[in-house]
């Protein structure tokens, strides 16, 4: 028998020091931050939105941080990126006003969009000042996204948008949104004829919200409806047609990140701060079994951001960590509920976050790539499909 | 992969797969020691990867002596190759002479059944933070059994007692325990790559209902589950080697947090691993007559050696614990 052919290998990567030399001010501005009211922990960790926060992290240049300065951006690497990221869920800090445009809507417009785009939307992105949703699924088209049926129709100066949108989070506060629509109807190829364009979504006509209420009872999600809404010719992203490859080329970066398993790290630190510095031995091992799963999928992610960083692609990867991050991250609240009572622990606080984790965890699997979504993607690339 | 480890791996496997023929591991489950085998490894210097230069070693680092851990795994070596580098390596750095010959090797993780007991030469003896030393195979009384792989092996009836002259204090570099958790890490690793390889393999060209198995949706997700929990494991393995690596130089501390959380992490994945593997490979992956059973009956065997998962795990807990919740971030991010 000869050596193994290796299908898939992550290659090990380390953090580099002027990423870890950020780790500091991050912990810092997030302390100082909290120490002055600017905002708490809710239990919703990132899903949480608080606009002056964005903007303290933008004053300092955390976001955007990759990008040219001349576009307000701190031109730092992606993996100075990932510690700032990984440092904001370990505290719970509330990101999500600045989280999207931040992860994937700043890289499109620099990567795809007019110089006009770039100057007009990047610095007030950069300072934490602008908000964007992303408009993706709709009532027919979910994990099946090359269905969608929003028409953009060419018109004088611009284009008419028909159509809606769903699990458009936050739409109902953010300023704009950018969603994929067709250009061009339906044919034989799934992926041609769709595009990107950026809504107003404050001063654009013919929009309506309508609010969704999630699991843990809250208002993120929401569909939104457009009925003839015009969009200057400028507002559109990138080439028309090529919508297919724009959204798909960020999915590395949206599904390998971080919060694919820190996203309920504060249900973690909660039980280990309720244990109090004293566990059983059953205890420590369920601990253990959660910290190393984890520290295990860190190493996994960091091994992404660092072939991202080598300006690869390693989508097969990215979806293979989202799969594993995700689902941890669902066992985490059960083997909580199981420590909770065997250890007869009663701590209001770890009890609450709990309660919250268990309502959210269904949508973990789902959303950015739904499970079986992920390991059709990780099949391909071993060549099975 | 510099040059060096790619001539060391190229001997490497050159001489792992002569050692996995068919009729060796006929002989194996026979209780048979593949004793030419060993012999032309011994010879080409592998059992000595981890020695200084100045001890007769080849001067390569434990990433290279790793890999070499990992094809191990890749071939299911029937020999007990790996508790004699670390354990060589070990004594080397208490400055006592290493013994000639295959060695077993006794850590602070619960006491592991050792490879081969009548044919290791001597009982490597690190299960103490300040001392290290060896007792000749015929002083230690060990009771005779087999392993799940198959292999001949010896439960410790008492801890050896070590003579003066054979015992030194430690090197300052990580416990004997730590080394042989991340070792046997490298191993599951390399057997789980096999195994996926395997697998693959067999999916498709394996048809049924008139195509092969890999076209099935369910069969497709069962092999990316598989390869997920492979890939983690791989790069948990290469995660703890770079530090334990760091921490024989002298730099960043947290190798024992690593190394512990990459046997418990590569322990526990055994089971997803060996389960679908044998599930997809249906009745023919459950006779003897399929390589498939070399592997996952050495990945039964390995997960428990030098600590199980549920060790380890308690390792990682208690660490965590103690950390406290403003500590554990701290402890994850190694800063």
């Amino acid at each position: 028998m000869k050596a193994p052919a290796v299908h898939l290998r992550f290659s090990p990567s380390v953090l580099p020091e002027a990423a870890e030399n950020l780790r500091s001010e991050v912990r810092h501005l997030l302390e100082d931050t909290r120490a002055r009211g600017v905002w708490l922990a809710e239990g919703l960790s990132w899903w949480g939105r608080n606009p002056e926060l964005s903007r303290a992290l933008g004053e300092a240049g955390f976001i955007g941080m990759t990008w040219p300065g001349r576009y307000g951006g701190a031109e730092r690497s992606q993996l100075e990126r990932y510690v700032v990221t990984e440092e904001l869920l370990a505290a719970g800090a509330p990101a999500a006003f600045h989280w999207f445009a931040d992860r994937q809507i700043g890289p499109s417009i620099l990567r795809y969009g007019s110089e006009a785009q770039k100057r007009r939307f990047l610095p007030p992105i950069a300072r934490g000042e602008l908000s964007f949703a992303v408009g993706m699924s709709e009532p027919d088209s979910g994990s099946d996204l090359a269905s969608i049926r929003m028409r953009a129709e060419r018109v004088d100066g611009g284009w008419r948008l028909n159509g809606s949108k769903i699990w458009t989070s936050y739409a109902h506060v953010a300023e704009y949104c950018v969603a994929l629509v067709r250009t061009e109807p339906k044919s034989d190829k799934r992926h041609a004829g769709m595009s990107q364009v950026i809504i107003d979504l404050k001063n654009a006509n013919g929009i309506t919200v309508r609010p969704i209420i999630d699991l843990p009872g809250r208002h993120d999600f929401n569909e939104v409806f457009f009925e003839d809404t015009f969009v200057p010719d400028d507002y559109l992203l990138g080439n028309p047609g090529d919508g297919w490859s724009q959204v798909t080329s960020e999915l590395a970066y949206e599904r390998s990140g971080p919060e694919r398993f820190l996203t309920n790290f504060h249900l973690l630190r909660a039980l280990v701060d309720a244990l109090d510095g004293s566990a059983s031995p059953a205890a420590q091992r369920e601990v253990g079994l959660l910290v190393s799963r984890l520290w295990a999928l860190r190493a996994a992610s960091i091994s992404v951001a660092s072939a991202l960083e080598a300006g690869e692609t390693p989508n097969v990867e990215s979806a293979l960590v989202k799969d594993l991050g995700t689902n941890f991250q669902q066992e985490v609240p059960e083997i909580v509920r199981r420590l909770v009572a065997a250890e007869e622990i009663d701590d209001r606080n770890l009890l609450d976050v709990l309660r919250q984790v268990v309502l959210a965890a269904p949508s973990y699997t789902i959303q950015g790539g739904a499970t079986e979504i992920l390991r059709g993607i990780v099949a391909r690339g071993l060549r099975l499909r | 992969m510099s040059g060096l480890r790619a001539l060391l791996l190229d001997t490497t496997n050159r001489l792992f797969e002569a050692a996995t023929e068919d009729d060796v591991f006929e002989g194996v489950e026979a209780g048979r020691f593949p004793a030419d085998h060993w012999r032309a490894i011994e010879e080409n210097g592998l059992a000595d990867v981890l020695l200084p230069e100045a001890a007769g070693g080849a001067g390569v680092d434990f990433g290279d002596a790793m890999a070499v851990a990992r094809a191990a795994g890749a071939f299911a070596l029937p020999l007990p190759l790996v508790e004699t580098i670390i354990g060589r390596r070990l004594l080397a750095d208490a400055g006592l002479e290493p013994p000639a010959g295959p060695l077993g090797l006794l850590t602070a993780a619960p006491a592991t059944d050792v490879a081969w007991p009548d044919e290791i030469a001597a009982l490597v003896v690190a299960d103490q933070p300040d001392s290290v030393g060896w007792v000749a195979a015929v002083d230690v009384d060990l009771e005779a059994g087999t392993s799940s792989a198959g292999e001949p092996v010896g439960r410790l009836c008492r801890r050896p007692a070590i003579p003066a002259d054979q015992s030194g204090r430690p090197g300052s570099g990580p416990s004997a325990s730590e080394l042989m958790a991340t070792a046997r890490t490298a191993m599951i690793a390399g057997a789980m790559e096999r195994i996926l390889d395997l697998t693959i393999e067999h999916v498709q060209g394996r048809v049924q209902f008139g195509r092969p198995l890999a076209r099935f949706q369910a069969v497709q997700q069962m092999v990316a589950v598989m390869a997920s929990h492979a890939a983690v494991v791989g790069v948990a393995s290469d995660t703890a080697i770079a530090a334990i690596e760091a921490a024989t130089e002298g730099g960043s501390s947290g190798a024992g947090f690593k190394a512990a959380c990459a046997k418990a992490r590569a322990s526990e994945a055994c089971y997803e691993v060996t389960r679908i593997a044998h599930q997809l490979h249906g009745a023919i992956g459950y006779t003897r007559e399929h390589d498939l059973q070399r592997f996952t009956r050495r990945l039964w065997t390995w997960r428990d050696a030098d600590g199980d998962e549920g060790y380890w795990q308690g390792k990682v807990g208690s660490m965590a614990v103690e950390a406290g919740g403003n500590g554990l971030w701290p402890l994850l991010a190694g800063a």
